[in-house]
């Protein structure tokens, strides 16, 4: 009897540190709490760790390589963030970098901010932007090696997203993308490229 | 099978216990402020800034510089401290920021702020940091055998 209870205590506390020691584990393979089974969650560490309000994501572009553009508004702050994610093994979701804070300006009529990272043996690209132009309806990037991509647009604010297997002596290049506005009839409205990034109300209206 | 798997996940985690441990040796500008009076402990009930949840431990003020020491614990969250933070003294005049430094590990995230050209003989500065109706205050006094910063 005594030696039956002496049994069931050892099983216990062995149990008890097989799963203190998986707690420990899971926490250090987690990374710096930037990866997560939920999107959501995931963000919300992202926008916490850069002490701004948590708000909802906007729009979802895949980028390829499993990497995803996030862009999140913040209709009350007056402010939208873009995040890198990546989805790993199928229910794995990290945080991989982003901007954070740009402003919402009701001025500005079109805005083309972007970039790039060299990621394994993949170039990724993007380009983020506000449009506060009704009679755009369209919005199209012409990128430097001339293929052209349709932006997603909603909701006063664009994405787009291109991922490039590096080929030899590949680098990063996007001295010549340019973002072509058109409205309903297909009327090219604005032209924006790496030089004139944004359009305002207030000063370029009369041109 | 049980065995194999307390020495397997045990051994793991204890490494990583381990580099918890060897990452935090005591902070040798402490021990030399403590001698002479210049380090001021703060005993402050933790504070929540976006999700971060943290306290300033004490502040070593001396030769025109301020350190201020904070903590950050967690054991199912991640230990984090604010980014950046301000420093108002007594006289209502704002700090600059000049460096910080810091180390994190899995259980405890610690970190120290410097502030340069700091006048003497202030009573009390007040730690804060505030970012788009978010919040944190620590009050520190900075007057030995006075108030005790509980």
């Amino acid at each position: 009897m005594n030696s039956h209870v002496k049994g069931l205590l050892g099983h216990g506390v062995r149990w008890l540190v097989i799963l203190l020691s998986l707690l420990v584990i899971c926490k250090a393979l987690l990374g710096l709490g930037y990866s997560s089974l939920r999107i959501e969650r995931v963000v919300e560490t992202a926008l916490n760790n850069m002490e701004v309000p948590v708000a909802p994501i906007s729009m979802r572009t895949k980028m390829g390589q499993g990497y995803e553009l996030l862009l999140i508004k913040d209709r009350e702050h007056g402010m939208y963030h873009q995040l890198n994610v990546k989805h790993s093994f199928g229910f794995l979701w990290s945080y991989r970098g982003g901007s954070v804070g740009m402003p919402i300006d009701s001025e500005v009529l079109l805005s083309f901010q972007g970039g790039g990272a060299t990621i394994g043996k993949y170039l990724h690209y993007y380009y983020v932007g506000q449009l506060n132009d009704p009679q755009i309806s369209r919005l199209q990037i012409r990128w430097y090696d001339g293929f052209q991509q349709e932006a997603e647009i909603k909701d006063g604010l664009y994405q787009a997203a291109r991922t490039v297997r590096i080929t030899k002596d590949d680098e990063l290049q996007s001295g010549d993308d340019k973002l072509f506005a058109y409205d309903e009839n297909g009327q090219l409205l604005y032209e924006l490229d790496r030089e004139r990034r944004e359009i305002r109300s207030d000063t370029d209206k009369s041109e | 099978m049980e065995w194999t798997l307390l020495i397997i996940l045990g051994g793991l985690a204890l490494y990583f216990l381990l580099m918890e441990l060897t990452h935090f040796e005591p902070d040798a500008r402490i021990k030399a402020a403590r001698k002479e009076g210049a380090y001021f402990a703060v005993h402050a009930p933790k504070q929540t800034f976006y999700g971060k949840s943290f306290t300033v431990d004490g502040v070593i003020y001396k030769d025109g510089e301020l350190h201020v020491y904070m903590t950050s614990k967690g054991i199912f969250s991640w230990p984090a401290l604010p980014n950046t933070i301000q420093v108002i003294t007594d006289r209502k005049e704002e700090l600059n920021r000049s460096s910080s430094a810091g180390t994190s590990t899995l259980f405890r995230s610690r970190g120290r702020f410097t502030f340069q050209e700091v006048p003497e003989g202030l009573k009390s500065i007040t730690v804060f940091q505030e970012a788009y109706g978010e919040s944190f205050s620590f009050p520190i006094s900075l007057v030995k055998g006075g108030q005790t910063n509980e």
